[in-house]
């Protein structure tokens, strides 16, 4: 079962030409759509995140701050990103959304949730708009989720770095953040030797991998190295930062990912996380054929629901890669315990 | 504090990134320091294609044009967000031990409120950051 939401009218958050746009979430719903779900889906109403679940991820200045300038009429906050008078309304119902389709899920303990709304949210950080994003949408999530004593993995494969949701979670050894993305790549965080902050060592994973990587070393990265930690922090809940901009058709990086390589993906998630207890975040993906085939492929694999996917996608670098992260990791988790525990190097 | 050996400049492009370059030659002439001039590859610079091979020439120009055309600059180009690409370059090999800006770059916003790359590389960097206003006169863009 398909645990979503009503359609958001995100028409109000646009800026001419650029692709973070109101039309992905049309090829999103068209995607889920492909997959003929029928009366598999229950769909709650949009509703606004508070102001004391925002200011668990955002400092409430910023908050305030954002929603005056868009209330004076918005513009550009940096290079990338955009406000309008209407975004800040919208942001608030992005990540209120989020959290009423997690509240659903925990209601009926079964079926999978997927969240489909912008502006998106991994790049925000807890005092600034950055990279398209404004509210953190999935941090949000899983800090409401946190608050109430659950442990959460959030699995971004997203093709950029999720450097908000990392930062905002650095030092919390309850929530897991786990990032499969390309690099070198814009925001320029994200390497190997980030593993989190000195409370909370080794809740962090990051896999840097170059351009062409194609789902087998994708999915042997985080099998082969975000797999065991996973395994030992056991998470209640797993939220996916699910960007589609690592397809091979994304106008944005330069991944080589296909439908059926998202639906493998969400195979291995599917394989760890808690029945009833995943939701799917939408993050980025531009171009919209591939977003729609993207987005049907995951649902398709959590859901069980037959569809025609992309040929998975092999033979692309990174698989040395995959090998100098673990030795990185390893030697910088020696190296913080020791500077943290004392434990020996 | 040591006299700075290598200055890192952020560099867009735009007047205010002009006026820190021309403030990192001046501490260069004083200091007998290396500058490297940075500039961040954001996303819709990607996603545009935007042309930005002529930021090497731009910023050479300008140096031939100061009052220290001998200085020694290098230009690189970076993928990432500006503040997060400045932070980096203070822990290179050599080490930047000086951080130069402009109050804020190609963007409309002030950034005096909504955390702007120059705010959050003074909060952040390891290294003393020297935020350059745009000068009166300058057309900003």
């Amino acid at each position: 079962m398909l645990i979503t939401h009503e359609i958001l009218d995100s028409s109000g958050h646009e800026d001419p030409g650029h692709p973070e746009r109101p039309a992905r979430l049309d090829a999103v719903w068209a995607g889920v759509a492909d997959l003929h779900l029928d009366g598999d889906v229950v769909r709650v109403p949009v509703r606004s995140a508070g102001r004391a679940e925002l200011a668990r991820v955002h400092e409430p200045v910023y908050l305030d701050q954002l929603g005056a300038f868009c209330f004076e009429g918005g513009g550009e906050l940096d290079a990338d990103t955009y406000a309008t008078y209407d975004s800040w309304p919208l942001a608030q119902q992005a990540a209120g959304t989020g959290l009423a389709v997690l509240d659903e899920l925990h209601r009926r303990g079964e079926g999978v949730g997927f969240v489909a709304v912008r502006p998106p949210g991994h790049h925000a950080l807890r005092d600034r708009a950055m990279g398209f994003c404004l509210i953190n949408n999935v941090a949000v999530a899983a800090a409401a989720l946190r608050s109430a004593g659950e442990r959460v993995a959030i699995i971004d494969w997203d093709v950029h770095h999720g450097n908000g949701t990392q930062a905002i979670f650095w030092n919390d050894p309850d929530v897991l953040y786990v990032s499969a993305h390309e690099w070198p790549l814009f925001p320029g965080s994200g390497v190997a030797a980030e593993v989190g902050g000195l409370t909370a060592v080794d809740r962090t994973v990051n896999l840097p991998l170059p351009a062409g990587a194609t789902g087998d070393v994708v999915l042997q990265a985080l099998e082969e190295v975000a797999g065991p930690v996973i395994d030992d922090f056991d998470p209640t809940w797993t939220l996916i930062s699910a960007g589609f901009d690592g397809h091979r058709d994304d106008p944005m990086a330069d991944f080589a990912l296909t439908s059926g390589d998202y639906a493998r993906l969400a195979r291995w998630v599917r394989g760890f996380a808690r029945p009833g207890r995943l939701a799917v975040y939408l993050e980025g993906g531009y171009d919209l054929d591939a977003l729609r085939h993207s987005v049907a492929g995951t649902l398709a694999e959590l859901l069980d629901a037959p569809t025609t996917l992309e040929d998975r996608s092999q033979g692309g670098p990174g698989v040395d890669q995959v090998a100098r992260i673990r030795t990185e990791r390893k030697a910088t988790l020696q190296l913080v315990r020791a500077q943290a525990f004392g434990e020996a190097p | 504090m040591k006299r700075p050996s290598r200055i890192v400049v952020g560099y867009d492009g735009s007047p205010h990134a002009d006026g820190a370059l021309d403030f990192a030659l001046m501490m260069a002439d004083s200091c007998g320091a290396e500058v490297l001039v940075l500039h961040a590859t954001g996303l819709l610079e990607r996603f545009e294609h935007r042309d930005v091979t002529h930021l090497p020439d731009q910023v050479a120009a300008r140096v031939a044009a100061s009052r220290v055309p001998s200085a020694r600059v290098h230009f690189a180009f970076d993928d990432g967000d500006p503040c997060t690409t400045l932070l980096r370059a203070a822990e290179l090999d050599p080490p930047a031990d000086l951080l130069v800006v402009g109050t804020r770059g190609h963007a409309t916003h002030s950034g005096r409120l909504l955390g702007s790359t120059s705010l959050e590389v003074a909060e952040h960097a390891p290294v003393p950051v020297i935020i350059v206003p745009l000068e009166e006169g300058s057309t900003a863009a």
